[in-house]
């Protein structure tokens, strides 16, 4: 029997529970899924390593747990050397494990809206059936999502345990930035309080450094993936937003990023073995939003019969200057204000056209997650002015956790449909 | 008695409860809430928002495409959430007036107050140079005005039960709706009749239902369907109580706004503004659920409340937030509860009154 569907099959089980909150397990998944070496890339595996390390940190708890929203500033977290857990990653991982669906019916009984983000539907439901790890601090930010400071606020009752939040305007004026640097600067001085733990002019250096160089590889590797053909396929691409998420300050990140641009490089210059799709294309992408978590077969579909490659990431997108240690507070508001999805559209809008210049795309993709307010309601918006440039653009409603309400069958019509104007706007 | 006023024609519209209306009038328009409910729309929105958000600002595309709101100059959308940013990037790609986008802070502290300031700062500049100058003196007379209106807002909503008098349809809701779409001088003029042709108010009486054969019932959660108001103001023995940002908490949103020194600067005006209306009832939005939290326990303290319906407007991540935090509430005061959702339509009605019907039993 295949490990890994056996792995999955253990935690659909009645010991399921038990078993994801062990910190055995991961070293059980590190030993059958890292060991065994099955990955394309040796970042890929390093990354997988990483992410199975911090989940068995943050259960063994044996350093103070932070559970963080996906885009609160995660240096924060590195600098008091806390173990991170980010919900709405881990409802990703329940859905590709096949919990979901029972998570999302547990939100239901909560009573919990069925049209809130199905992310936050799992993440809430794993919180009350005391899936995760117990935490210690919870830290949110409000940037781009209404939906996670008040799911941040419902985990933070229910465990009563310290929760800050990050309010991020939508300007980038002066005042604003001193409005964001002046409430991380208040939850650096309560983490101190919390943890007794003094921040350090060497530890900011450390985490920046760590954050900085991660930065300069991460734009390594976009820059590789701009040649024609690109050397990183459509799966590959997508599973790096888990270092979005979680990686940034890691001291782990850097080098996952600097052994990938090793890695793409040798493909361009055929000097290693790969999958013909790491060494053609038909049709470039760029995928906005998220993916789908439950199944890898849309993505597979449009790579190897479609020959469609997803070259670009929205949210693998290096939007923000580097740190300045200097200036810590001022530098990590700078950062969580230089978002493109913050505000009026604008700024995504801008970001795109620079990506599909860059990445010289034939097409845009973005995958609507039914119940994401921020993303899918500019969706229309972004259709008529991509069109309006001459920009392919389809918007493909879906949910990334909820599998079951939202067919493939439909999916596939629509992913056809597209693939028949790129072909004809490339004949 | 103020004296009657003929009205501004230039309107300028607003949606959160957050947005100054002092500084919107203080630049010489008629600030003019709107709201899903007044006049409806048949054009499509369907190529700029999408089905699955919120319906409000879906309902305000349509009837603007729909040409019914009449002089209207411009509009203030506060950033108090995603589908109202979508909002602002349809209207200000589509729409003939002037388009503003208001930042509002969600939490409450020092430091918020001092950034809403500046936002304040910005917005009056806007507002004066597509009106008038907002001054010192206009501002001032503009805070003088709203502080009248809601000190009779505050008579009457209180204590004069107006709900059962029958002075505004819908009882609470009705006042609210007249209080944010009137001219507030003409408003104040209104209420000023109200209350000397009604008995004195007791300045002692408590806050909940003064008949006592009534029952007072909460309307929580997001903006309510107006058919639905309208069916629960037709139960006979009920004093409804609306707490959502175009009930309650609009009606005590409390214009008083202080500032200590005789001739104040625009700053320190527009910093007393920003502090009185960053520290009012806390909605959904602010990163405070512990005032929150209190917010609700003095309601249904003082109210008496006996049920809730809470409506949970679809595609409104506040509202399904809140309810679970409320809950928790009634399940701890044993106050019984019905949860209704709806896209802010009166399709789903029938239905609708069949529940509330089966609910509102318990109470008998």
């Amino acid at each position: 029997m295949n490990p890994q569907k056996m792995f999955r099959e253990k935690l659909k089980g009645q010991l399921g529970r038990k078993l994801l909150s062990s910190p055995a397990t991961y070293r059980l998944a590190k030993d059958i899924f890292v060991n065994q070496n099955n990955f394309a890339f040796k970042a890929r595996m390093m990354m997988t390593a990483m992410a199975l390390d911090q989940a068995g940190e943050a259960y063994h708890q044996s350093k103070a747990v932070a559970w963080t929203s996906a885009f609160f500033p995660g240096e924060l977290v590195y600098l008091f050397d806390l173990a991170p857990f980010a919900p709405e990653a881990a409802a990703g991982t329940t859905a590709s494990l096949d919990l979901a669906p029972d998570l999302l019916k547990h939100s239901d009984q909560m009573g919990l809206s069925a049209d809130s983000c199905s992310f936050h539907r799992c993440a809430a439901a794993g919180t009350d059936l005391e899936y995760f790890p117990l935490p210690d601090f919870l830290l949110a930010s409000s940037h781009l999502c209404d939906g996670a400071p008040r799911l941040f606020q419902y985990m933070a009752r229910r465990y009563n345990k310290p929760l800050y939040l990050l309010d991020v305007p939508f300007r980038q004026s002066k005042q604003a930035l001193d409005y964001v640097a002046s409430q991380l600067y208040e939850i650096a001085e309560n983490l101190e309080k919390q943890t007794g733990k003094k921040l350090t002019d060497e530890r900011i250096k450390e985490v920046f450094d760590n954050s900085n160089r991660a930065r300069y590889h991460q734009l390594e590797v976009a820059g590789l993936r701009q040649n024609i053909p690109s050397p990183l396929n459509s799966e590959e691409g997508l599973a790096y937003v888990y270092l979005t998420l979680l990686g940034q300050g890691h001291p782990e990140t850097p080098e996952i990023y600097r052994t990938l641009a090793e890695e793409l490089q040798e493909i361009i210059e055929d000097r290693r073995d790969a999958a013909p799709e790491f060494k053609s294309e038909d049709y470039r992408l760029i995928w906005l939003h998220l993916r789908p978590y439950y199944s890898s077969e849309m993505i597979s579909y449009m790579e190897k019969e479609l020959r469609q490659k997803i070259v670009a990431e929205e949210m693998n997108y290096v939007y923000w200057p580097p740190l300045d240690p200097e200036k810590p507070f001022l530098s990590l508001a700078r950062k969580v204000l230089s978002h493109p999805g913050l505000g009026p559209i604008d700024r995504r809008l801008e970001t795109i056209q620079k990506m599909v210049n860059d990445y010289r795309v034939d097409g845009v993709i973005h995958f609507s997650h039914w119940g994401c307010r921020q993303s899918v309601g500019g969706t229309l918006m972004m259709r008529k002015k991509m069109r309006e440039k001459g920009i392919p653009f389809l918007a493909l409603d879906g949910d990334c956790i909820d599998g079951a309400s939202f067919p493939w069958g439909q999916a596939l019509t629509r992913i056809e449909g597209f693939h028949e104007v790129l072909e004809q706007l490339q004949a | 008695m103020t004296e009657q006023k003929k009205s501004p024609t230039k309107k300028v519209g607003w949606f959160c409860t957050y947005t100054p209306e002092e500084l919107i009038y203080a630049a010489g328009f008629m600030p003019y809430r709107l709201l899903p409910e007044q006049k409806i729309g048949e054009s499509s929105v369907e190529d700029v928002l999408p089905g699955n958000i919120c319906p409000y600002p879906r309902k305000i595309l349509s009837n603007l495409r729909s040409g019914i709101y009449e002089d209207m100059e411009g509009i203030v959308v506060a950033n108090s959430c995603n589908a109202m940013i979508h909002l602002y990037n349809a209207l200000k790609e589509e729409s003939d007036l002037f388009i503003y986008l208001l930042d509002i802070p969600r939490r409450q502290d020092e430091q918020a107050i001092n950034y809403f300031t500046r936002e304040l700062e910005l917005l009056a500049g806007y507002l004066g140079e597509k009106g008038q100058p907002v001054s010192e003196e206009s501002l001032r007379h503009a805070v003088e005005i709203y502080r009248q209106k809601s000190k009779l807002i505050e008579l009457c909503s209180r204590h004069l039960g107006l709900a059962a008098n029958g002075l505004f349809p819908a009882g609470l809701y009705g006042l609210a709706l007249d209080a944010a779409g009137t001219d507030p001088e003409i408003f104040i003029h209104k209420m000023e009749t109200i209350v000397e042709q009604n008995e004195k108010p007791d300045p002692e009486a408590g806050t909940g239902p003064q008949d006592g054969n009534q029952s007072a019932l909460l309307l929580a959660g997001g903006l309510p369907p107006q058919g639905l108001v309208e069916m629960l103001s037709e139960q006979p023995g009920l004093q409804i109580y609306p707490e959502n940002c175009a009930g309650i908490r609009y009606l005590h949103k409390f214009f008083q706004v202080h500032y200590s020194r005789e001739n104040p600067s625009l700053e320190t005006i527009l910093n007393a503004i920003a502090r009185n209306y960053l520290e009012k009832p806390p909605c959904p939005r602010v990163f405070n659920s512990q005032a929150r939290e209190d917010y609700y326990r003095q309601l249904l303290d003082d109210l008496q409340v006996q049920a809730v319906i809470y409506h949970d407007l679809m595609f409104c991540d506040m509202c399904h937030y809140d309810y679970l935090m409320l809950k928790e509430l009634l399940k701890e005061k044993d106050i019984p509860h019905l949860k209704v959702k709806t896209e802010l339509g009166d399709e789903d009605l029938g239905q609708l009154k069949t529940r509330v019907e089966a609910f509102l039993e318990i109470l008998d």
